[in-house]
Order: C-alpha cells, then structure tokens, then sequence
C-alpha cells in the first residue's frame, strides 16, 4: 500500500472536519469519531511495524512531492529504526488516550478537534524529512496543545498554557533560524547552488567548511547553528535548565493530556536531536559531546532530588519525567552503540511507563479531586488506599516498579544499556549517574508509601467549596480506565522480559549514523 | 498719411501704454464694470498691435499671406463683444444677488 | 539441548508460571490457589534433587554443564555486540538448588498452616493468593539467581527478589510499621545494588561479557593485571563494588539496618528470606566471584566486615525479647561468620555454613512461628514459659535446631562452625595482626550459644508466665512436619557421611580443587601459595580450634542454663554491671538507625531536596523564565511610550501634521477671494517669465 504515512499522518484531520460537522450536542457519537480517527493510524502503524526491513538502516515507506517549487521545499516522508518506534508509540498513547478523555464535560467538540489536530502534527513531526514540513508540523502541534491545557486544564490552566506556548515558540523560533541557517549556506561556498531542505541530503554535506561573520568575529558555522537547533530541542525535552515549563504544564493539564504530553511530546526533542544534530552535525556534536553527558547527569539526579521534595502528586511524576529523560541524554551524549540504542529504547519506554502513570494520577485525580500527597495542612492527602482499592493499588504498583527501573521491567533494559555504553567511555561520571537508579526509588517508594499504605486516612476535596474531608469508599478500576493501563502495562512487562524486537528496529539505523562519529 | 511702417515703434508704445492702463485699471477698479473697461482695454491694445504690425507688411501680398493681423483684430472686436455679454450677464447676476458690484465684497472663495 | 539445562529452567519457571496463573484467577481456584504454588515448588525440589543426583554419581571438582542463548542482540554489519544469558550447572549450584528449593517447599507447606486463623480460614481470602504469588516469584527469582551463568541475569533476579521482600515485608500494608519496614529493605539493598551495578559495568567494560566463565578465564589470562579505573586496580574496585552488593543484600555492617525491622512481615518470608534464600544469595554472589575477589585484594576488608557483623550483632541478640528479633540478630551473626570465612580464605567452608544455616535457621523460624501460632500470636518471650509441655513437635525440632546453631557435637551446626574457627585460627596463625578476627569468631560462637539456650529457656522452660502459654496447644501437621524434616536434616551425618564431621573433606574438599583448576596469573600464583599455607594451617588448627568452641558452646549454654533455666543468677543483676552507655548502645542498635535516618536522611538529604525544589521553582522559574514576563512588560511600557510620544506624537502628529498645516497657513494668505489678486498674481507670473525666459 503506497502513501502509508500521509494516510496515518492525516486521517485524523478527517476526523476532526467530521468532528467539526458533527452537532455538539451528540458528545458519545464525537468521542467515537475521535477513538475511530485515532485507531485507524495505529492499525497503520501496526501495518508498518510488520512490513518493516529490520535489516536496512536508510529511509523507509518513502513519499517525495515537490511543495514549493521556488524554495525547493518538498514533501517528503519516511521513516527509519529511530523513527519508526516513535511512531508506533504516537499512535498508542494517542489512542489509548482518547480513553482516558472519555470524562471530558465541557466543549467535548472543540476538545476533540484539538486533540486530533495535535494528533496530525505528532505523527507528522516524525515522519517528515524535509526541513520546512518538520518545521509546520512542529508548529501545527503547539497551538492544541495551547488550547487543551488553557481551556481544560486545572486551576493555573491559562498560566501553565501560555508559559508553554511561549517556551517552545521560542525554541521553534532558534529553531527555525537554524533550518533556514542551514538552507541558505546549503547553496554551497560560493552561494551558486540550489539551497535545500532536505534532512537526509543534508547530513551527507561537510559543514565544517563554513564559518559565519558576526560583528567583526568568525564563528564556525556548524557550532553555531548546532547551538541554536540545540536549545529549540532541549526546551523540549525538556533540559536542565529549559525544564521549567514542564511541571507547570503536567500539573495542569487534564489527564488524557499529560499522558500524551509525557508520552510523546518530550520525545520530540530527543528525536529532534538525534535528526537534526547529532545527524546532519556529527562533529559539532562531538564537540560538545561532554557538556550533552554533564547535562544529562544534572537531568538525572536533579530531576530526582526535585520530585523527592514534591508534595502534589502530579508534579512528582512530572519531575520524574525529567529524570528519565535525563537517561536518554546521556545515553546519545556518550556516542556508544549501546548507550544510543538504550537511549532510543528508553524514548519508548518511559513514553509507556509515563503514560502509565498519569493516566493512574488521573484515576486518582477523579475519585479524590485532589493531588495532594501532603496537603498544606502537613496531613496525608491519600493514604492506605491500598486497604480499600488493591485493584488501583496494583496497578500503581507496576507503574512505579516500571519507573524506578526494577528488572523485568521496561524500565530496566533501556537504563542498563545506557550506563554499559556510559560506563566505557567516562568511569566517574557513569558512578555518579547511577545514585539516579537509588534516589529513583527512594521518592517513587516514598510517594507509595505515603499513598497507598498504613490505614485508610484519604481526603476527598468537595469540588465546589474546596474544603478537604475524609473520603468514604472508593470506586475500583473501571473497564474503561483497565482499557488504557493494560496494555501499557502489559507492553511494560513484555519489553522488559524480551526487549530483542525492540532493538531489532533500532539497530541498523543507529549503525549507520553512529558511522560518522568513528 | 503718416507713414505707419516707419513708426511702427510709436505704435507698439502706444499698445504698450494702454495695455498697461488697462491692466492697472483691471487691478484697481472697485467696481465690476471698471475692471471689466480695464479688461476691454487690454484686448482693444492688443488688437492694435496686430494691426500695427500688419500695417508694416502692406507691401508684401503674396499666395495667402495677406490681411492676417486685421483679420485677427476682428476676431478679437467679436470675442471682446461675446465676453462683453457674459461678463455683464455675470455683473448683473451679482447685483441681482447681492446689490452691490463691489470686487472687494465677492471674497466666498477665500481660502 | 541438555535435559540437565531442560530439568534446569524447569526450576525457577514452575513457580513462575505459578505466580502469573495466581496473579490472574487465584482467588477462583479451591483454597486459594495455595496448593498450586506449593506443588510448584515442590516439583522444581524433585528436578532439583534429579541434577543433585546426576552430579553426584559422576562426581568430579569441575563438573560444569553450561548453556546459554542471546539475549540481546545490538550488533550491526561493523560492530558486534551481544549480551547472552545462560544456565550453569556445577557443583555449587547443584547443591544450592537442592537446599533452596527444599526449604522453600517446606515454608510453603508451613505457610498454608500458618497464614489461616485457629479455625482454618485464610485470614484474609484475596490476600492469601498474594502472598502466596509472592512467595511464588520470589522463590522463582532466587532459583532464577542460582542458576545463572552470568552477573547481569543474577543482578536481575537480585533486584526482582528485591521486590519480593518489599512486598512480603510489607505485607500486613495497613500497619505504619510494615509500611516502614519494606520501605527500609528495599532503599538500603538499593544502596548496595548500586555497588553491585557499577561492578557489572565494569566487568562488561573490560570483557564485553558479563559471564562467570569468562570472568575466570580473564582472571586466568592476566586480563585484570593492568587494568585501572580512576587510578585504582580494576579488579580491586569491581570485588569492592560486588561485595557492597552483598553487603547490602546479607545484611553486613554497615547496611544491617534493614534486618531486624524485617522481622515486621509474616514468620514464614521471615524463614524465607532470612534464612534460606534472599541473605544466601549474598553469600552465594561473593562465593561465585572468589577469584575476583582474591586477585583484587578486597578479602581482608571482607574478612574485618564479617567479623565485625557476626560480634556485634551477636551481643544485640542477647537482650533481645522478641523471639524473632533474637533469631534475626542471630542470622546477622552467622552471615557474618560466612562472610569472614570466606574472607579469610576459605569460601567452600563459608558454603558449607551456608547449607546448614540455612536448614537449621529455617526451621527455628518456622518454630518460633509455631511457637506464636500457639501463642494466638504473642512474640515477646517474657510472656511464654513452659511451653515445651504443650508444643511436643516444635520443642524437640527447636531444641535440636539450637544445638546445631550453638555448635554441640554430632549437629550440622558443629562442623560447619568447627571448620570455621579452624580457618580463622589457621589464618590468623599466619597473618598475627588480624588477631581481632580470631576474636570476633570466637566471642561470638560463645555468645551464639549463650543467647540461643537463652531462647530455650525463656520459651519452654519454667513456669508459664501469661494466660496464652497456659492454653498454647500444638500446631497443625502443615507447620510441624517442614520442623521436624528439617530438624532430622540438622545433623552431622548428612553433610560429612560421619558424626565428627571429618568426612566432610571427602566430598566437598575435592570440590575445594575446582577453583585451582584454573591457571592462575602470576600475581595468583602467590596467591596459590598463600592457599596452600592456609590449608595447612587449618589442619593443625583443627584439634585446638574443636576444643576451643566446645569450651565456649558449654560455656555459653551453661550460663544460659543459670541465667534463665534454673533462675540461679539474675540476668537483671548482671546486666546492671555493664555501663550506662553500653545499654544505650545495645537499645539503640548501635545508634546505626539514628544516623541513616535522622542525621542523613532527614537532616541532610530531604532538606536539599526541598532546596533543589526550591531552587527550580523560585530561582529557575520565578526569576529566570517569569523574570522575562517583567522584562517583557517593561519593553512593553517603554515601546508603548514611544509609540505615542515619538512615532505618534514626532512623526505623525509633527511632521505629518503640523508642517502641512504650517506650510498650508502661510500659503492660505494668497487666497483673499479677490479675483483682482488672481489677476495680478497672472501679470507678475507673465513678466516674471519673460523676465527670465531664459533661466527657467
């Protein structure tokens, strides 16, 4: 089947025009559209997944038209072993997500056309190869996102909304000067070339040759632009110290959408880098190759030490987000096959277990109506649920074994191979790193504690008046909410016990670009 | 007779001379009607001179070129007259209006 | 594939496949799914006892059946990379597996009597399949630890057994105590994994394989003669890094703390854990790297750890009231004697007390869970007496067990110790500045003896001091069958083939040969020498070292006998001798808690973490990236002036409206209406042109 990927990348626009004729007042018909226009990209992902060559570390399910002819922009698709993983895993959290927004009350229309247009420009992010498209599909995902967490979002929804918004239209503004950096000196040295956008050619030039003159100094070409595509991605990985916006955007984001936040858009940046720098820029990268270590560590064990502090539930798994993805920084910075290839692997994974998880807050969120693990008051906000929900309780149970990274887990396998890579090349620095795998219990253990064991002490916050008091008995797990954690769970276990078909995708593909860097 | 060709200088001085009274008269004249006698001097010396001038070619009557300044002078006598009419038509409107034919009280169009 | 490998996997996937069938229906299954997890078990004991066997009748010193498959595979066309997991079958592992797999079998048969209430309901139906399915996985994972051939799949299995304790300690999750209790169990094995980790990626680094084969084939070839990690010899660090790793996981100083509070969960994960399985795989790692470890220098800091935990963790014991925290002390000590032997040298005697410990240790928990069954759940030993009248099972199998711990002659116990004192003595005859080892070995087999007689005496003898010692009754046949097998198993004969123990030699010395099999370095050449003089000594110490610890085991049971059997000395009086500070060291477990917990964790580590939370969120947050807002509406203001004033105000209003209108007034002067002005503005703009015809 030709045009796979234009097919997966914009059936859900269907969806949303569909969604956009159909009368608000048919709620249960639009979330159905939504599921259907979100199902049919994962059976096509799903379609790719098998058909994928294993054994080829070039582009696959290739599409090239030529867009505009006057700037030789084209639209052009494919995708690779780094890709391919990342596009499978779009298509489940967006999916299984869809459940997790069932609940929505209000604007259920605009909730959804949103959402699928988020889901367009995600896919389309890491399928398109050509500068300009990557570029309109990373814009095109930041406007629903605006609107899914400043309209349904929680008491600082419009706060947390327009510090995201702005954070990452800066990065995608350095971003941006970059792409058309590169585009122009593409024309080559004696500016007589037709310029290109086109990722993958690109990577094949010597950009070293360059340099740029700036106020009377001459700046190598290829560090500067290195350092402005650098910092588009790291706000949205996000990198210490872009991380900010992170926190304040998990907490307040209605649950379906810190799902996908955390389970597909943080890739984006690692992604990015992997394209864009550490592709097309390989000494660059190289050269700032100990710097991406330190920060990555910084990542880990600050990331750690922050969510061992957090008193709301959600901003705990939010800065363990940033701790995980703190592994996957390492494991690119230290140029090792297996270090990358656990860095690739846990891009998948922590996309599962993250997801897990805060789909599980959002479980609690709704019986509760509060994140408090420690309210104000210096009281338990939940505690011993594990006496009247074991059902939730073992649910949590996996997600946080899964984080904390417990062997037989997902979790384990990407960290292992990212500190076996690390540890060949920089002995203290991998030391140092791996208090990340104990502090990583010492809050996640703690939280459980705090929440789920000793007598039955949870808080239930009264939605209008905001006053906390003791909560009766709670609902277990419903259906529904089994719908989009079993699987994840599932995939957790299965990918820890035998993660070989995983890294057959990543292989090749990450042997051909670690080429360059030997 | 006096010999015009030898003059002709007298004459030009003498259209001079009244074209310039008529253009102080035009300046000056309070009244409607003095600026139009101005005006109607102008053009009566301006007629003159065409006739002073062909006066000076009379020898000189070769294929068609003959008669032309006095031809020219009547056609001025004949638009001098036409505007006579309109002018006067335009005067006796501004009386009919206005009661006066005072230049210095028709300022509607002072900017 | 070998049917050996095949009987192999069977072990650990038996009580697997048991945890995943009761994770999903066990609550459906009759009794709760307890029988399935039992039988499990007991059927990976009888493929156990079939590899047992087959090493048995062709017995030879380097008996290996090794197997293993890819499990990662990361190579490309260029570069190779493989990580490949495997099943190795010697001697070591063959015995093991039969005493894992035994004692796991009989705590599962206790716990069904165990864990129902005195009318025989579970006590609690959905949460007696979970613990079953725990004691499924974790019994998986230690089977899964034992047969691995390489670090990264024991590593593996370490950290799921890991999971197993904190959730088996925690059991009884509604209790604060529990909750704590796991939570300590699982952070500070962490701590101690976390050695273990960087010694695996070291390993890796150095060999490009984490298998105990090519650990030992490196040793061989000199692989380790050069190398250095941050200035230190490689192979000193990474023996380092494993041995933090069963510092953490045995319970050795100074990670011991979690331990004792283990005691929290119910008896028979404490029989489990404590006794047989998750502390021995401890002892088990360090065995398996011997090599590493000696080549690296790192026994002598093994050797003063074990010692120091077997001494003071002995004199702990003696004032204990709780009869599991007795026999938890008690297993801290006797890891500690393991750990020292092997320090010392000798790792096939600390393999040999492994056994034993196990077996004997296992059954006084069991007991002493028997012996709170009857006491409707009563543990402080104050409130018991008498009880050897109504627990006619349990008191012989305690009373046997005891004096196989204590070292009385014809018990397991006896050689196992025997042996050790010998080593010690030997090694110490060797090396006269380690003396404080010698010490410590032998206080503490006095001491053992003291405090374990103690027990006896304060639960069976004398008068019984509460209500339920007067009405305890026997337990059901599930709990005091697992006692008595292994009670009966707690003598010498099985281990040596003879009741003084000499046998022993025969059968497991030729075993001690495996590890010289191998050709050594010319740095471990010495060390074959030093091994040689080690055993040499031991042997003359044999005799000397015997008399010895039967001095100090009568001694011991005899004071115990006076202090609390016959009542002749008063304990309190004798206790009031010692200082002030020494009893407020023994109450305060060595003040170990109070630091780990309130100076380290709550005084230094929690308030920076709120620090670092702090910082992102004022600092990075407030200041760094909200700053920008008030950057941004100050250009705000300031552009907003400017557009009024300069551009609005200069440009537009200025120039673009006061010129014209300027400009506009001053030529307005020209139009005054009058049509005599227009004409004579005509007459000068005429002579004006002619004037200057040509200029223009």
């Amino acid at each position: 089947m030709s045009h796979l990927l234009t097919y997966m990348i914009f059936f859900p626009l269907l969806g949303a025009v569909a969604i956009a004729f159909t009368p608000k007042t048919k709620e249960s018909m639009i979330k159905w559209i939504a599921a259907i226009s979100t199902a049919v990209p994962l059976v096509l992902s799903l379609k790719i997944i098998t058909s994928f060559d294993r054994l080829s570390a070039g582009m696959q399910f290739q599409e090239k038209f030529s867009w505009i002819q006057s700037l030789n922009v084209n639209y052009h698709l494919g995708i690779d072993g780094i890709s391919v993983l990342l596009v499978l895993l779009t298509a489940l959290i967006s999916f299984l997500a869809v459940f997790a927004s069932w609940n929505v009350k209000k604007m259920v229309k605009g909730y959804f056309t949103m959402y699928l247009l988020l889901h367009v420009g995600m896919m389309g992010v890491f399928c398109a190869l050509d500068f300009f498209l990557f570029y309109v599909f990373w814009e095109v995902m930041l406007l629903p996102m605006y609107f899914l967490v400043g309209i349904w979002g929680g008491e600082r929804k419009e706060y947390a909304a327009i510090k995201f918004f702005l954070y990452t239209l800066l990065g995608g503004a350095l971003m941006l000067l970059g792409i058309i950096a590169l585009y122009m000196y593409s024309r080559g040295a004696d500016g007589m070339g037709i310029p290109s956008f086109n990722m993958v050619e690109l990577a094949t030039r010597d950009w070293t040759q360059y340099t740029i003159n700036l106020f009377g100094w001459e700046l190598p070409f290829d560090k500067t632009v290195w350092w402005l595509l650098f910092i588009g991605f790291a706000i949205k990985v996000p990198i210490f110290p872009f991380h900010t916006w992170l926190p304040w955007a998990h907490v307040q984001a209605p649950t379906a959408v810190s799902v996908i936040l955390a389970g597909v858009l943080l890739k984006m940046g690692t992604y990015g880098l992997l394209r864009v720098n550490f592709s097309i820029l390989p000494e660059a990268t190289q050269y700032f190759s100990y710097a991406l270590v330190i920060v990555g560590i910084i990542n880990i064990l600050y990331g750690a030490l922050c969510a061992m502090a957090q008193t709301d539930l959600k901003k705990l798994v939010a800065y363990s987000s940033v701790s995980h993805m703190g592994y996957c920084i390492l494991g690119m910075a230290v140029l090792k096959p297996d270090a990358m290839a656990g860095a690739v692997l846990q891009m998948f994974n922590h996309g599962i277990s993250a997801a897990m998880m805060f789909m599980l807050v959002g479980v609690l969120y709704d019986r509760f109506h509060h994140r408090y693990i420690v309210t104000p008051q210096g009281k338990l906000g939940f505690g011993g649920l594990a006496q009247r929900a074991p059902m939730i309780t073992a649910a949590w149970t996996v997600a946080i074994f899964a984080g904390l990274g417990l062997p037989g887990l997902n979790g384990f396998i990407s960290e292992a191979l990212v500190f076996i890579g690390a540890f060949q090349a920089y002995k203290t620095e991998t030391m140092i790193a791996t208090l990340g795998v104990v502090l990583g219990a010492a809050y996640l253990l703690w939280m459980a504690q705090r929440v789920f064991l000793g007598p039955y002490t949870a808080l239930h916050k009264d939605v209008e008046t905001g006053e906390l008091h003791p909560a009766g008995d709670v609902p277990e797990m419903t259906l529904r909410e089994w719908v989009v954690v079993a699987p994840l769970g599932a995939l957790c276990l299965f990918i820890g016990v035998y993660p070989q078909p995983m890294l057959n995708f990543i292989r090749e593909t990450l042997g051909k670009l670690l080429e360059v860097y030997n | 007779m006096m010999n015009l060709a030898s003059n002709l200088p007298a004459f030009l001085a003498f259209s001079f001379l009244l074209f310039s009274f008529g253009i102080v008269a035009a300046l000056s004249r309070k009244s409607a009607i003095g600026v139009f006698m101005g005006v109607e001097l102008m053009l009566n010396a301006a007629a003159l001179n065409f006739v002073a001038f062909q006066t000076l070619r009379r020898g000189v009557v070769e294929n068609g070129h003959w008669l032309h300044g006095h031809i020219f002078s009547l056609f001025v006598i004949i638009l001098a007259a036409i505007e006579a009419a309109v002018a006067l038509a335009i005067v006796l409107r501004i009386f009919g209006n206005r009661q006066t034919i005072d230049m210095d009280r028709a300022t509607e169009l002072k900017g | 594939m070998d049917s050996l490998i095949l009987y192999a996997l069977l072990i650990p996937a038996l009580p697997l496949a048991a945890y995943f069938i009761l994770c999903v229906v066990g609550n459906r299954l009759p009794r709760q799914g307890d029988w399935l997890s039992t039988g499990a078990i007991f059927t990976s004991f009888l493929c156990a006892v079939r590899i047992f066997f087959e090493m048995w009748s062709n017995f030879s010193p380097d008996w290996v059946v090794q197997q293993s498959w890819t499990w990662m595979d990361l190579s490309t066309l260029n570069i190779p990379w493989k990580l490949d997991l495997g099943v190795r079958l010697d001697n070591l592992s063959a015995t093991m597996l039969v005493m894992v797999t035994l004692c796991a079998a009989l705590i599962h048969l206790f716990s069904i009597g165990y864990m129902r209430d005195h009318h025989g309901k579970p006590e609690d139906g959905y949460r007696y399949t979970s613990f079953f399915s725990y004691l499924s996985l974790f019994t998986a994972a230690m089977l899964g630890l034992v047969i691995s051939d390489n670090l990264f799949s024991l590593f593996m299995c370490w950290e799921v057994m890991g999971l197993c304790s904190y959730l088996l300690i925690g059991f009884y999750r509604h209790k604060p105590s529990a909750a704590n209790a796991s939570l300590k169990a699982f952070m500070t094995t962490r701590v101690g994994d976390l050695g273990l980790f960087i010694g695996l990626l070291a390993i890796f680094a150095l060999l490009g394989s984490f298998r105990f084969e090519d650990l030992y084939n490196a040793i061989n070839s000199g692989v380790f003669t050069n190398e250095q990690i941050l200035g230190i010899p490689a192979a000193f660090l990474i023996g380092l890094g494993i041995f933090i790793g069963t510092v953490g996981k045995s319970a050795q100083f100074p990670l011991q703390i979690w331990l004792p509070d283990a005691m929290e969960g119910p008896t028979p994960v404490s029989a489990l854990i404590h006794a047989a399985t998750m502390v021995s795989a401890g002892i088990y790692l360090i065995i398996r790297v011997f090599p590493l470890l000696e080549y690296g220098g790192v026994l002598t800091i093994v050797a003063y750890v074990g010692g120091i935990t077997c001494f003071f963790a002995a004199i702990l014991a003696i004032k204990q009231n709780d009869i599991k925290k007795v026999l938890a002390y008690s297993t801290l000590s006797q890891l500690g004697y393991m750990v020292l032997v092997l320090g010392v040298g000798s790792y096939s005697t600390s393999f040999f007390h492994l056994i034993t410990h196990a077996v004997f240790k296992a059954c006084l928990f069991m007991a002493s869970g028997a012996v709170i069954f009857a006491m409707h759940h009563e543990q402080d030993m104050r409130e018991m007496g008498g009880l050897k009248k109504h627990l006619k099972f349990t008191f012989p199998a305690m009373l046997i067990t005891t004096m196989a711990i204590s070292g009385v002659p014809g018990f397991s116990g006896f050689a196992s110790k025997d042996k050790i004192l010998a080593y010690v003595w030997g090694y110490v005859h060797l090396h006269p500045q380690h003396a404080l080892l010698a010490f410590f070995a032998y206080a503490t087999a006095g001491l053992t003896a003291f405090y374990m007689f103690r027990l006896i005496f304060m639960t069976f003898w004398g008068a019984p001091r509460s209500k339920h010692a007067e009405h305890a009754h026997e337990v059901t046949w599930n709990m005091w069958l697992p006692l008595a097998i292994l009670a009966a198993l707690s003598f010498c004969v099985v281990y040596t083939g003879s009741v003084t123990g000499f046998g022993f030699d025969s059968i497991f010395g030729a075993a001690n040969n495996w590890i010289t099999k191998l050709n050594p370095a010319p740095l471990v050449v010495g060390a074959e020498a030093a091994r040689q003089a080690l055993e040499e000594a031991a042997h003359h110490a044999h005799y000397p070292a015997m008399i010895a610890s039967l001095i100090l085991a009568s001694g011991g049971i005899f004071f115990a006998y006076l202090m609390y059997g016959s009542r002749r000395l008063s304990a309190e009086k004798l206790s009031k001798k010692w200082p002030n500070f020494v009893h407020k060291a023994i109450d305060n477990l060595y003040y170990f808690d109070w630091f780990y917990i309130k100076v380290l964790i709550q005084k230094l580590f929690l308030p920076f973490s709120d620090k670092s939370a702090k910082v992102d969120n004022v600092l990075l947050d407030r200041v760094l990236v909200d700053g920008w807002k008030d950057v941004t509406m100050v250009g705000q203001k300031a552009s907003g002036i400017f557009d009024d004033m300069v551009v609005d105000g200069v440009m537009v209003d200025g120039v673009g409206g006061m010129l014209p209108t300027a400009l506009g007034n001053s030529l307005r002067s020209l139009q005054n209406g009058k049509v005599q002005r227009y004409l004579m503005v005509a007459v000068v703009a005429l002579m004006l042109l002619f004037l200057f015809r040509g200029v223009v």
